[in-house]
């Protein structure tokens, strides 16, 4: 019977995780610039009976500015990246083709400064091993028709099932 | 409890960013609301306590002519930079302190018998005397420590080195002799 292989990363895919790093990179750069000239504003027409008051308001949206960019930087920025990376990699990587039955296990193992993976337990004839899949995968990865999967850094990139 | 968990390990960013605000922003406004010199009239005092930024704005109401601010510290202002209050102009000082640093301060000329002296020369007007019964500005200086109710002698002294005291250094302006003598007048 034959069979058709599914790519689970595309360019389209990482032009996508390239856009998303930009965008969030510019909302980031647009609150500071926003709490920036928050705090300009303050400083202009500052005189020794409004500067306390004034300041306060400065340090406050300063604070708050530098925050919600630390947040941005820590929950978006560094995961888009992070995503980015690892599509670039796999795309660029050399594949290996891997036959057998596949299940993926339930738990999300999360590597530190690398991207949330699932273990992926392959059955094969000649010896048992354990692949990665993105966890963003899972969803595209129907382990129980895969008949075969094609790994780079024992990272599943793409599947062969049957055409039916 | 991830969410938790996420925010107390990255806490410390949080608290550094907070600290560079205030850091950064008390720079900056002190930069911006700073006059030079020659344009500012700077009065450090000793008293127990001090109304500081209601002095500066009663004082503040009509500036000396040339002079586009008025700073009132108590000396505990300068516990980081000691060398500042050097940079003052007025100072208000108990009796003692102001015999203690009397080769600091200008000689002024006589306004009370009980002015004090130092080596011949007087050092000071009096602000404030228990003994004969004189205060001055006591809506903004404290002269009585906390539940006590007998004052030191308080006197108002001139830096040697100020370039406000033209009256008495013949150089620069008047401004802090101006200041000295309203300050002497106050409620």
């Amino acid at each position: 019977m034959e069979r058709k292989i599914v790519e689970l990363y595309t360019q389209s895919g990482l032009l996508s995780a390239r856009r998303r790093l930009f965008a969030s990179r510019i909302i980031t750069l647009l609150v500071c610039a926003a709490a920036l000239g928050i705090c300009i504003s303050f400083c202009i027409g500052v005189d020794a009976h409004n500067a306390v008051r004034r300041l306060v308001c400065a340090i406050a949206v300063s604070a708050v500015g530098g925050w919600t960019a630390i947040t941005l930087r820590l929950l978006l920025i560094s995961r888009f990246k992070r995503t980015a990376a690892h599509y670039k990699a796999v795309l660029e990587g050399k594949r290996e083709r891997i036959e057998g039955a596949f299940s993926v296990s339930d738990e999300t193992i999360r590597i530190t400064g690398g991207v949330s993976i699932k273990r992926v337990r392959v059955i094969a004839a000649n010896a048992d091993r354990e692949l990665s899949l993105f966890s963003s995968m899972r969803p595209l990865f129907p382990a129980d028709k895969a008949a075969a999967v094609y790994s780079v850094y024992d990272f599943i990139s793409a599947y062969e099932v049957e055409r039916s | 409890m991830r969410a938790i968990k996420w925010f107390f390990a990255n806490f410390h960013r949080y608290l550094l960013w907070l600290l560079c605000s205030v850091i950064l922003w008390g720079f900056v406004f002190t930069l911006i609301t700073d006059a030079p010199k020659a344009r500012k009239v700077v009065i450090y005092a000793d008293t127990p306590s001090l109304m500081d930024a209601e002095l500066a704005d009663e004082l503040g109401k009509d500036l000396p002519e040339g002079i586009r601010l008025i700073k009132v510290h108590p000396f505990s202002y300068a516990a980081f930079d000691t060398g500042a209050p050097a940079e003052a102009d007025i100072y208000v000082l108990s009796r003692e302190q102001a015999e203690m640093n009397a080769e600091f301060l200008s000689a002024v000329p006589v306004k009370d018998p009980h002015d004090p002296e130092c080596e011949g020369r007087v050092i000071g007007w009096l602000i404030h005397s228990d003994p004969a019964g004189y205060s001055a500005a006591d809506s903004f200086f404290g002269y009585y420590a906390q539940g006590e109710t007998v004052s030191l002698d308080y006197v108002v002294c001139f830096n040697k080195n100020s370039v406000h005291i033209r009256s008495f250094t013949g150089t620069g302006d008047d401004a802090a002799v101006e200041i000295a003598e309203r300050l002497l007048l106050l409620p």
